[in-house]
């Protein structure tokens, strides 16, 4: 029905009818329209004010869920690794329209935000009309498109949190060098101090049914020299390895999937070997 | 020497109305009486019907099923093989059943979806190498190469293989039909009023004078337009014959792309026989193609792969076989190049291999086999005008600085690594044999009016290549008036003769030429302020040297022919196996150029198409569903992907051309895909046997020691 | 009653406001120029300016555009700044079917519209969201950066 078809002017409003009414919330609608059903009651979100800030400040970057992934490239604020993704998703339409809410919301398995925001342990601030909770992103997405969030709930608020990442990597793997859903996405980065790992991160997306990362083995890592780092790569990588069981889709197979992402794993060592290193 | 002045571009003729987005293409025709079709397609691959569950048919509705159609259910093309509506036994998945009429699209779906089909599976086959249908093969003979194989020093044996491609022009098929007073009217995207004229008239039983074909504006069509309308065509018909409404039916993406015809998807099987010194002595082809569900035109385009499976190379001893097989899969039907850019890719590729397992330079080797004037084409033709393709390499060589790129790239060792690659290709313009003289048959009219414009009358479509353009610059230029004074109107067949269908590259080649042949007359008998009609019939300029023979395939397949060369340099990234299209050459002999600005646009539009073939344009059917299925998973290159294009010419007047012009459209398509291929090569020192040349297939070649 | 300004006309629709942008201007404004190619935000045959931006209408539920300022390529063609770009695609031959072509001139402006000097690798960015099947994209690029000389310093920079 029409009227169930809202556009509200504040946050509060929008938390109202969401709690009120069965509808969807709609962002940049990008991903909503795609599987569109004609009958859908929408809740016309994207020009919250409230949503579209981005600031900063100790507990880390705080991302309205609103940004468009235009906007957030036009944001001086935005950190480096993000602003690097977000320039490779689709086109820039797509860009103007799409959301990083919108991208955390729909949880598919090729959001390319996704492995970004991992790496800065990103928290979620969910609201409702009773309060707000918070989540972990991680924690959030629990599988394929399906996500912890209560239906009278809207995501407003992304919490990156505050890292000493001195070196970071992305690639985009997609079908073209334009307009793609990842074959892979791989974010990564480091804290190299004092010819030491201080930290050490690897997220994917587009290689299981929700975006990857493993702490453990990024612990293996962590306070080795840069010589015992590069002395173990071959193990490194190994390990993942072990642990990185892609899918076979009709974008690409299971064997490429995981042959180049092991390789981009070796790459990752090899360009902090190549900053950071002695030669 | 005729003026060149006939090459300077122009401004084409519906450039503003394009630009500002006032074309009409078939969707953009809307009328508050319109109804809608929606059409019930086949779920299973092969399948008899056993019952359809139709609900109760609400008021303004309407069901259409085979059993309407007047005269016969089957889409006359080449023969009447595929059904309108097929409701008995389903042979591919996407194939039309029946067709629902409603007020609005949304009403008709809505409806459609409350009918329930009960199918009983039939045995299914999804692979040519086991299918044991064959729809139509043919071969021949050229030389005595059962002697030279059994003498021969080694027999070098190849398997090669091309993938499906989906036409993906921009603009989704469709037309509109009004059935009224006894007669039909259908308008919309095609290549081909009079197919589909003809197609109307077989399965209604109409006469010519109550059939009535208009083309709307075309959003592209490289072949997809040529055959496939028809189907589209007769449904619409169909639909308005039964419902009495004018209809409109208009795909969307995915329908389009699970319905209508694809490439098709070639096995190619070279075997050459070498002496000691490692010289070519003769050459043994079998290629299949993959059909899909009905044979449809294949006939014609597995006759094209087969007299073109030399490529531009001269063997003298040759024995070729071709055959389509039938397959439950979409059928595949016409595709810029009809069937030689699998065998050009084929055997250029095939050539190039050679050279490398005799370990010796692949350009220099390819280049010793390459065609010249007087030689001898794999049916026993002559090559009988002048030919250039070995100055054209020459040129392409120094335009992209192939040699020193070479050597400089096999030094490249970091992450990022280039490559260069070349291929060579001649081939055919227009039909073979004397198909325009005992088929076709065009016809051309010139109408000049009182206020002395003249109109250009022919079935020609313009699809976007700019033909009525380049049809009204031949007629000005002949007549010495403004272009201004000439145009030439979307065929409508009430108005215009039938100048044959729009491909094969022939409309320049064969229409132009008749245009040119009544624009003399005119000037001659042109009287101001009079009204004249100029009729003009094909004709055959010159006599055959080797006629050509149906039966044996043997002789001149073909007036004349085209010739191109293409380079292409990529960049590896060694890490992901990505390569990216970083320049790309091309030098083509197209006759003489009729308007710079339009022949660039068709060598830069083929050679992007042909860059997607080579590369990225993957399309798998599993258990007889497409896979890639909507334009963001069927992929085909964006202008990112695409680095620096580079084309150029050579003037070379052919004869009985208008002002020198020859086939142009279909070239540059053909010869990207063993460029590319070479260029891949050059850089992995890998052997690839098979497009498109996924990351994939590279990542896995990479994995193997050389 | 959902309103805005469509072509610098305030319009009204009572249709859905999940209605898809491309479906109410083509069919209730009858304004055809937007194009259907894909219906899921891959090809751009149906751009529109929104506040000036590039979008796909296809992808756009109606209600979301409430009081927005909506460019279809009807409106855009009575502006000067089209007849540049419109000169520029016609001298360089950019046009052959012309599906994809009024998405095309709003990527283009929307490019220069916010960049008046583009490089080559900026236009072919800018034009990625837009396939075109027959031009190959070169006469295309040619023609944006032909318009980008030509209007320098002058028209583009004006801004709308
Ligand atoms: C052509 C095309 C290309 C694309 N390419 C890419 C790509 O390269 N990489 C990539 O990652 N993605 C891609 N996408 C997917 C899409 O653009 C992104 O996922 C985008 O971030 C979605 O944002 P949106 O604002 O448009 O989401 P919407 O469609 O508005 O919403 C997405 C989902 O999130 C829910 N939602 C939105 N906001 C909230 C909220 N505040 N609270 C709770 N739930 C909410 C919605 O109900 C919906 O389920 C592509 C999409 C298209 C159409
Ligand atoms: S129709 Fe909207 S992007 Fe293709
Ligand atoms: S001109 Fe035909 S799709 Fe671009």
């Amino acid at each position: 029905m029409a009227i169930n078809n809202r556009k509200p002017q504040s946050l509060n409003e929008a938390l109202r009818i969401r709690h009120d009414c069965e509808v969807i919330p709609y962002m940049g609608g990008t991903d909503v329209m795609v599987e569109r059903d004609p009958k859908a009651s929408f809740l016309f979100l994207g020009d919250l004010p409230e949503l579209q800030q981005l600031t900063r400040d100790a507990e880390g970057w705080h991302l309205g869920s609103g940004l468009t992934f235009s906007s957030l490239l036009a944001e001086e604020d935005c950190p480096d690794l993000l602003r690097e993704a977000v320039s490779r998703i689709a086109s820039p339409a797509i860009r103007n329209l799409g959301t990083i809410g919108g991208n955390i919301c729909n949880a598919s398995p090729a959001g390319d935000t996704l492995p970004v925001l991992l790496l800065y342990d990103t928290d979620l601030v969910l609201k409702s009309l009773k309060g707000e909770r918070r989540v972990s992103l991680d924690a959030f997405i629990v599988s394929r498109k399906h996500i912890d969030l209560r239906s009278d709930e809207l995501l407003v608020d992304i919490i990156m949190k505050p890292k000493a990442y001195n070196h970071f990597y992305y690639e985009k793997i997609g079908s073209r060098r334009a307009m793609s859903i990842s074959k892979i996405a791989m974010a990564a980065a480091a804290e190299i101090q004092k010819g030491t790992v201080a930290d050490f991160a690897i997220s994917f997306a587009s290689m299981y049914k929700t975006p990857l990362r493993f702490k453990d083995l990024e612990e293996t890592v962590k306070g080795k020299s840069l010589d015992s780092l590069e002395a173990m790569k071959q193990d490194v990588v190994h390990a993942y390895g072990e642990r990185l069981n892609p899918i076979s889709d009709l974008r690409s197979t299971a064997d490429y999937r995981k042959g180049v992402s092991l390789k981009l794993i070796g790459d990752f060592i090899d360009t902090i070997l190549e900053t950071f290193g002695q030669g | 020497m005729r003026s060149m002045s006939i090459s300077r571009p122009v401004k084409r003729k519906d450039f503003d109305e394009k630009i500002s987005g006032r074309a009409k293409f078939v969707d953009d025709y809307q009328s508050p009486d319109y109804y809608h079709a929606c059409i019930l397609r086949s779920e299973r691959p092969h399948a008899r019907i056993v019952s359809i569950n139709i609900p109760e048919i609400p008021e303004d509705t309407w069901v259409a099923r085979g059993r309407d159609v007047p005269v016969q259910n089957r889409v006359l093309v080449d023969i009447p093989d595929q059904f309108i509506l097929n409701d008995v036994e389903v042979e591919y998945v996407g194939e039309a059943i029946l067709i629902v009429v409603a007020k609005t699209k949304a009403k008709a779906r809505r409806f459609m979806e409350q009918i329930s089909v009960e199918y009983e599976d039939l045995p299914t086959c999804f692979d040519v190498t086991e299918s044991d249908t064959i729809l139509h093969d043919c071969r021949f003979v050229k030389g005595d190469p059962d002697k030279v194989f059994n003498e021969a020093h080694e027999v070098f044996e190849e398997v090669l293989t091309t993938g499906f491609q989906e036409h993906a022009y921009l603009e989704p098929q469709g037309i509109v039909a009004e059935y009224r007073d006894g007669y039909m009217t259908v308008c919309g995207a095609m290549q081909c009023p009079f197919y589909i004229h003809n197609a109307i008239k077989h399965a209604f039983g109409f006469d010519d004078d109550h059939v009535r074909v208009i083309q709307a504006t075309v959003g592209g069509g490289f072949g997809g337009k040529e055959d496939y309308p028809s189907v589209v065509g007769l449904q619409a018909a169909l639909a308005s014959y039964v419902s009495g409404k004018p209809v409109k039916l208009v795909f969307d993406r995915q329908e389009d792309i699970i319905s209508t015809t694809k490439r098709h998807a070639a096995r190619m099987i070279y075997k050459t026989a070498l002496d000691e010194e490692g010289n070519i002595l003769a050459m043994d082809v079998n290629v299949t193609l993959d059909g899909g569900a009905y044979l449809g035109i294949s006939t014609t385009v597995i006759e094209r792969s087969l007299v073109h499976c030399l490529g531009p190379y001269v063997v003298d001893h040759v024995r070729a076989y071709g055959c389509v097989k039938k397959t439950n899969q979409v059928v595949t039907g016409a595709f810029r190049g009809f069937g030689d850019p699998q065998t050009i890719f084929a055997v250029d590729t095939h050539l190039a291999h050679i050279a490398r397992h005799l370990g010796r330079d692949h350009v220099e080797y390819r280049r010793s086999y390459l065609a010249q004037q007087g030689d001898r084409t794999a049916t026993d033709g002559l090559y009988r005008d002048p030919v250039f393709i070995r100055e054209m390499a020459d040129k392409v060589l120094e335009q992209s600085d192939y040699y020193a790129k070479r050597e400089a790239y096999s030094k490249d060792t970091g992450r990022y690594r280039r490559g260069i690659g070349i291929g060579f290709l001649g081939r055919g313009c227009g039909f073979a044999g004397f198909a325009e003289r005992d088929f076709v048959k065009g016809v051309v009219r010139i109408r000049k009016h009182a206020d002395d414009t003249v109109e250009a009358l022919v079935s020609s479509t313009d699809m976007g290549q700019g033909i009525h353009t380049s049809f009204c610059k031949v007629i000005a230029e002949t007549l010495e008036i403004p272009l201004s004074q000439v145009s030439c109107p979307r065929p409508d067949t009430q108005r215009v003769p039938n100048s044959g269908p729009t491909n094969a590259s022939r409309s320049m080649q064969i229409v132009g030429r008749m245009l040119q042949r009544a624009a003399l007359r005119l000037k001659d008998e042109w009287i101001p302020g009079k009204e004249q009609v100029i009729e003009e019939h094909y004709r055959e300029e010159r006599d055959a040297v080797n006629p050509w023979n149906t039966k044996t395939f043997n002789g001149d397949g073909f007036a004349t022919y085209g010739w191109s060369t293409t380079v292409t340099e990529v960049e590896l990234d060694t890490v992901t196996s990505e390569v990216r299209l970083v320049n790309i050459w091309g030098v083509f002999d197209i006759g003489r150029i009729i308007d710079r600005n339009l022949v660039e646009g068709q060598m830069h539009g083929g050679l992007v198409q042909g860059y997607g073939y080579a590369s990225m344009e993957k399309m798998e059917i599993e258990n007889g569903v497409i896979m890639q299925d909507r334009l963001n998973n069927y992929i085909i290159p964006t202008a990112y992907d695409i680095g620096g294009i580079h084309v150029d010419f050579v003037d070379n007047p052919y004869e009985a051309g208008p002002f020198g012009a020859k086939g142009a459209a279909e070239l540059p398509f053909c010869g990207v895909a063993s460029s590319y291929v070479n260029a891949v090569e050059n850089v992995t020192q890998r052997v690839y046997l098979s497009i498109p040349l996924t990351p994939e297939k590279i990542f896995e070649s990479l994995q193997e020691e050389v | 009653m959902i309103s805005f300004v469509l072509n610098g006309e305030n319009v009204e629709t009572a249709s859905l406001p999940s209605s898809r942008l491309l479906d109410i201007l083509r069919e209730e404004f009858l304004l055809t120029g937007a194009k259907e190619g894909c219906g899921e935000g891959e090809c751009g045959a149906c751009s529109v300016l929104i506040d000036g931006k590039l979008a796909n209408s296809c992808l756009i539920a109606v209600g979301s555009i409430e009081g927005k300022k909506v460019m279809t390529i009807e409106g855009f063609s009575e502006t000067e700044r089209f007849r540049v770009l419109s000169d520029a695609f016609a001298e360089v031959g950019a046009v052959q079917c012309g599906f994809c072509i009024p998405g095309m001139v709003l990527a283009s402006e929307s490019l220069l519209s916010v960049c008046a000097k583009p490089t080559e690798e900026e236009i072919r960015i800018a034009l990625s969201g837009n396939l075109c099947r027959c031009t190959g994209y070169e006469l295309i690029v040619k023609a944006v950066q032909l318009a980008s000389e030509r209007g320098a310093g002058t028209v583009w920079t004006a801004g709308i």
